[in-house]
C-alpha cells in the first residue's frame, strides 16, 4: 500500500501530461470555448468602462449643463433682456473667478462667461450678449454658424435678430450702449434654436469695455463632467467655487444626459450579465460533454485501483489547466476585440482597466472548474463495471 | 429503404436518450440558452436605437415654429405677427405625423408681475400644459404641451390641471425676488387692468423658463387680448440622423432626390412639412440638437450592432463546440457502425439527424427563451417592455440548425477519416 503513495507526484504528473496530450482535440475544443467566454467577458467589461467616458464626450455636444448666476439675480437672454430692461441693482461677477474653474479639479470642462447689457444696433435696441467666443464654439461645437465662426473683434448676429434688423453676414454696424459706441463686423449669423436667436453676440472684452464693466460677468456657461457625479453635487462644487454665486443645473441637458447614461449603462451590464450567462452555460455544457465521453477511462482507472481523491485531482487539475489557458488566450483576444469595437464605434482607443482581466481570468478558471465538478463526480460515483461494460 | 433507415434513427435516438438522458439534456439545454439570449440580446440591440432615438427627444424639442412675420421690424417684440392655435393642429396631418411625439404652443409677452415682496416686469407664457391630442387616424394620441415635453422640469407645488385658467406656474428665480409661494396669489397686468391668478407650482429648469409665469394658453390670450393666438410653438418629432444627403439643401435637388428626402424622417423634413402644414409660419430644425442627436445615435448604432454581432457570434461558437464535443466523445460508437458495415453516408445521416432533432428541440426552446427574455430586457433598460417581433422565432430555431450542423460536422469528418480498428481497440 505504499508503493504507490510514494511514486503518487511523479506518477500524477505523468498520468496528466499524457492525458492531455492524449486528449489534445477535446481539449483543444474545451480551451476554444473557455477563451471564447473569458475574450466575451473582458471585451465587454472593457468597452462598457470606455463607453460611458467616450459616449460623455458625444454629449458634451449638447451643450452647457451648468449655469452659473449671479446669487438671486435675473436671468434675461435676448427679448426678455430687451422687452423688461435693465435692472435695477444689476449684480456681477468676476470674470477671473469663473475662469479658474476648470483647474479647481470638480470636473469642469469647459467655461464660456458672458455679459449681458442693453445695446443699440444701428440705432435699435437689442439684446447683446458678450462670449470668449472660442469658448462658446468649444461649448457648442454643432451651433449652426453661418458662414464661419467670427474672429478678432467679429460679432454675430442672432437669426431672429438678424431677420428683424435685415441685416447680413458682412455688414458693419454701430453698436453703442451707455454713451460709448463702437463699429463691429457681423462676420456670422446663428441659429440656437432659443431665446438667444434674438442676442447681438460680441465677444466679452469688446462687451465690457463698451459697458464700462471690465472684469465683470453677468453668468457663467459651464460644461460638467456628468458621468462621475450626479449633477445636484457638480452644482454645488461650482457655486462654492465662484464666490458670491449660484449653479443652477440645466436640467433639460444634465438630466437627460444623466438619464441616457444610465440606460447606456444598464444596456451593457445586462447584455454582459446575459451574455455572460449564455456562454457560461453552453460552456460548462460543452465540458460536461466532454467529460461525460470520459467514463469510461475513469472507469478504467478506478478498476485498476487509482484512488478516488486522485482521479478527481487529475480531471480537475486538467480543467483548471484548460481554464488558465483559455483565460490568457481570452484576455488578449478580448483586448484586441475591445479596441477594434471601441476605434469602430468611436474612433478612440478605450483605456483597458485592471477589472477586467482578472474578471476574465476568474470567469474561465471558475467555468471550468465548475462545469467539471459534476460530471467528475458522477462518473466517480457510477461502479467501474457499469462503465466498463460495452456500451 | 427511407421507412428502415428512418426507423433506425428513431431507434438511436430512443436508446441515446435511454443510456445518456444526462448528455443529451446538457446540449439540448446549452443549444436553448445559447440561441435564446443570442436571439434576445439581437432583438433587443436592434430595437435599442429607435428606443434611445425615442429618448434623446427629452433633450428638447428639435423644431421651432414661428410665424413668418417675426422676421419684420419690431414684428415679435411689437407681439402683431402670430400664427393661429387652431392651424397648429395641422402638425398631425403631415406626411410624418406619427413621428411628431411632442407639440407645446407658447404666446409670450412682457407683463408687470407683483407679488408680497414687490413688483417687476416679467414675461408671461400662455402654454399647454398637457392635452392629449386624438390623431385622426386613431393610434396613440399625442401628448402635447410642456409637461410631457420637457420630462425634466421640476415643480414644486403641482402642474395646473386642463382647463383651470385661474393658476399659474412661477418660475423659481422670480418668485423668489417677488415673495411669491406655493399658494400665494400673483397680480399680472399686461396693461388692461390686473388680473390675480393662484401659484400652484414653482417651475425649476435652471434656465431662463425661471424667470417667466406659466398660465394656460387660453388665460393668457385673453389676458394679452388675442384670442386664439400663439407667437411660437415647439414641436417635438423622432428622426433619423442627419447626414450628408440629410444636411443638402433641397432647392437643388433632383425630383427623385427630393422625393427620397422628403420621404424620409430627416428633422430638415420634417420641419419643412410643419412649416407647409402650417400657414403663415416658418419651421426651422434647432440645429445643435439634431447634430448631437444624429452624433449620438449613429455612435449607439454602431455599438448596438456590433453587440448584437457578438452576442451572436458567441453563442454560434459555444452552440458549435457543444456539438463537436458530443460528436467528439461518440468515436467508438462511429467506429462501430463502420466495423458492422455501415456506410459513411449512413453515418452521417443517423448522426446528422440526431444533431438536427437535438439542434431543433434546442432550438425551440431557445425561441421560447428570447420571447420571455425581450420584454424583460427591455423592460429593465428602457423601462416598457420590447415587442419580442415575429421574426425571432423562426430565426432563432434556424439558427440552432445551422450552428449545430456546422459544430458536428468538422469532427464527424474526423471520426469517419479514422481506421476502426485502433479506435475500437483503444476503448476496449
Amino acid at each position: 500500500m505504499r508503493g504507490p503513495r510514494e511514486t503518487g507526484a511523479p506518477f500524477f504528473g505523468r498520468w496528466l501530461r499524457r492525458s492531455l496530450r492524449r486528449n489534445l482535440a477535446a481539449g483543444a475544443v474545451a480551451t476554444a470555448s473557455l477563451a471564447l467566454s473569458s475574450a466575451l467577458v473582458f471585451c465587454l467589461v472593457a468597452v462598457s468602462g470606455g463607453v460611458e467616458g467616450q459616449l460623455g464626450k458625444e454629449l458634451a455636444a449638447y451643450g452647457a449643463n451648468l449655469l452659473v448666476l449671479p446669487e438671486s439675480a435675473p436671468l434675461r437672454f435676448g427679448l426678455g433682456a430687451l422687452e423688461l430692461g435693465p435692472v435695477e441693482e444689476e449684480r456681477h461677477l468676476a470674470e477671473a473667478d469663473a475662469l479658474r474653474l476648470p483647474s479647481a479639479g470638480i470636473g469642469v470642462e469647459t467655461v464660456a462667461p458672458a455679459l449681458l447689457a442693453r445695446v443699440e444696433v444701428a440705432g435699435t435696441p437689442a439684446g447683446a450678449v458678450g462670449y470668449p467666443l472660442d469658448a462658446l464654439r468649444r461649448l457648442n461645437p454643432l451651433w449652426r454658424v453661418s458662414p464661419r465662426w467670427p474672429a478678432g473683434e467679429e460679432a454675430m448676429l442672432g437669426a431672429s435678430l438678424a431677420a428683424r434688423l435685415s441685416l447680413a453676414p458682412g455688414a458693419e454696424v454701430d453698436v453703442a450702449t451707455g454713451g460709448r459706441s463702437a463699429r463691429v463686423k457681423i462676420a456670422a449669423l446663428v441659429e440656437p434654436g432659443g431665446p438667444e436667436d434674438d442676442d447681438l453676440f460680441l465677444p466679452l472684452a469688446l462687451l465690457q469695455a463698451l459697458a464700462g464693466r471690465e472684469g465683470r460677468i453677468s453668468l457663467a456657461l459651464v460644461r460638467a463632467d456628468l458621468a462621475s457625479r450626479p449633477a445636484e453635487d457638480a452644482a454645488r462644487a461650482v457655486a462654492a467655487a465662484v464666490p458670491g454665486a449660484e449653479a443652477r443645473t440645466l436640467s433639460q441637458v444634465a438630466s437627460a444626459e444623466s438619464a441616457l447614461l444610465a440606460k447606456v449603462r444598464r444596456l451593457l451590464l445586462l447584455v454582459t450579465i446575459a451574455l455572460g450567462a449564455a456562454t457560461a452555460f453552453t460552456v460548462s455544457g460543452t465540458l460536461g460533454v466532454l467529460l461525460l465521453a470520459r467514463r469510461q477511462e475513469i472507469g478504467l482507472c478506478l478498476a485498476l485501483g487509482g484512488a478516488a481523491s486522485t482521479i478527481r485531482r487529475l480531471l480537475l487539475s486538467e480543467a483548471a489547466a484548460s481554464g488558465v489557458a483559455g483565460g490568457v488566450a481570452g484576455c488578449l483576444l478580448g483586448a484586441a476585440a475591445a479596441e477594434v469595437i471601441a476605434a469602430s464605434v468611436f474612433g478612440a482607443l478605450v483605456p483597458l482597466g485592471w477589472a477586467a482581466a482578472p474578471l476574465a481570468l476568474g470567469t474561465a478558471l471558475a467555468l471550468a472548474l465548475g462545469a467539471a465538478l459534476w460530471p467528475v463526480d458522477r462518473a466517480l460515483r457510477v461502479s467501474p463495471c457499469d462503465t466498463l461494460r460495452a456500451p | 429503404m427511407v421507412s428502415s433507415l428512418g426507423r433506425m434513427i428513431l431507434r438511436l435516438l430512443r436508446g441515446a436518450l435511454r443510456l445518456h438522458p444526462a448528455r443529451l439534456a446538457l446540449v439540448v439545454l446549452s443549444t436553448a440558452m445559447g440561441a435564446g439570449i443570442a436571439a434576445a440580446l439581437g432583438s433587443v440591440a436592434l430595437q435599442a436605437e429607435a428606443r434611445i432615438a425615442r429618448e434623446l427627444r427629452s433633450f428638447g424639442a428639435n423644431v421651432v415654429v414661428e410665424p413668418v412675420a417675426a422676421a419684420a421690424p419690431g414684428g415679435a417684440a411689437g407681439g402683431a405677427a402670430t400664427l393661429s392655435e387652431a392651424d397648429l393642429l395641422r402638425v398631425l396631418t403631415i406626411f410624418w405625423r406619427h413621428n411628431v411625439v411632442g407639440l407645446a404652443p407658447s404666446l409670450t409677452a412682457a407683463v408687470t408681475l407683483a407679488g408680497p415682496a414687490g413688483s417687476e416686469r416679467a414675461l408671461v407664457a400662455g402654454v399647454w400644459f398637457e392635452r392629449r391630442l386624438a390623431r385622426a387616424d386613431g393610434g396613440e394620441p399625442l401628448a402635447a404641451g410642456v409637461v410631457p415635453l420637457f420630462p425634466f422640469w421640476r415643480v414644486d407645488g403641482r402642474w395646473p390641471s386642463p382647463g383651470e385658467e385661474g393658476a399659474a406656474v412661477v418660475g423659481r428665480a422670480v418668485a423668489a425676488r417677488l415673495g411669491l409661494a406655493r399658494g400665494a396669489r400673483a397680480t399680472v397686468d399686461a396693461g388692461s387692468g390686473p388680473r390675480t391668478f393662484e401659484v400652484v407650482g414653482l417651475l425649476a429648469t435652471g434656465g431662463f423658463e425661471e424667470e417667466e409665469v406659466l398660465v394656460e394658453l387660453g388665460a393668457a390670450q385673453a389676458l394679452l387680448g388675442r384670442p386664439g393666438q400663439v407667437s411660437r410653438a415647439l414641436v417635438s418629432a423622432v428622426t433619423v440622423p442627419l447626414d450628408g444627403f440629410g444636411r443638402r439643401d433641397p432647392g437643388g435637388m433632383t425630383k427623385r432626390e427630393f422625393e427620397k428626402w422628403f420621404c424620409t424622417p430627416y428633422v430638415t423634413s420634417v420641419a419643412r412639412q410643419v412649416e407647409e402644414a402650417v400657414p403663415g409660419s416658418r419651421a426651422r430644425p434647432v440645429w445643435s440638437l439634431a447634430e448631437a442627436e444624429a452624433r449620438v445615435l449613429s455612435r449607439l448604432g454602431i455599438l448596438m450592432a456590433i453587440l448584437a454581432g457578438l452576442s451572436l457570434a458567441a453563442a454560434a461558437l459555444a452552440v458549435a463546440s457543444t456539438f463537436a464535443a458530443r460528436v467528439l466523445g461518440r468515436r467508438t460508437e462511429i467506429a462501430l457502425m463502420r466495423a458492422s458495415g455501415a456506410s459513411a453516408g449512413q453515418v452521417v445521416v443517423l448522426l446528422g439527424a440526431e444533431v438536427l432533432a437535438l439542434g431543433l428541440l434546442g432550438g425551440v426552446l431557445g425561441a421560447g427563451l428570447a420571447a420571455v427574455l425581450v420584454p424583460a430586457l427591455g423592460a429593465a433598460v428602457f423601462g416598457a417592455p420590447l415587442a419580442p417581433g415575429a421574426a425571432l422565432a423562426p430565426l432563432a430555431v434556424a439558427g440552432a440548425l445551422l450552428v449545430a450542423a456546422a459544430g458536428a460536422v468538422w469532427p464527424l469528418r474526423r471520426a469517419l477519416a479514422l481506421d476502426p480498428a485502433p479506435e475500437l481497440k483503444e476503448a476496449a
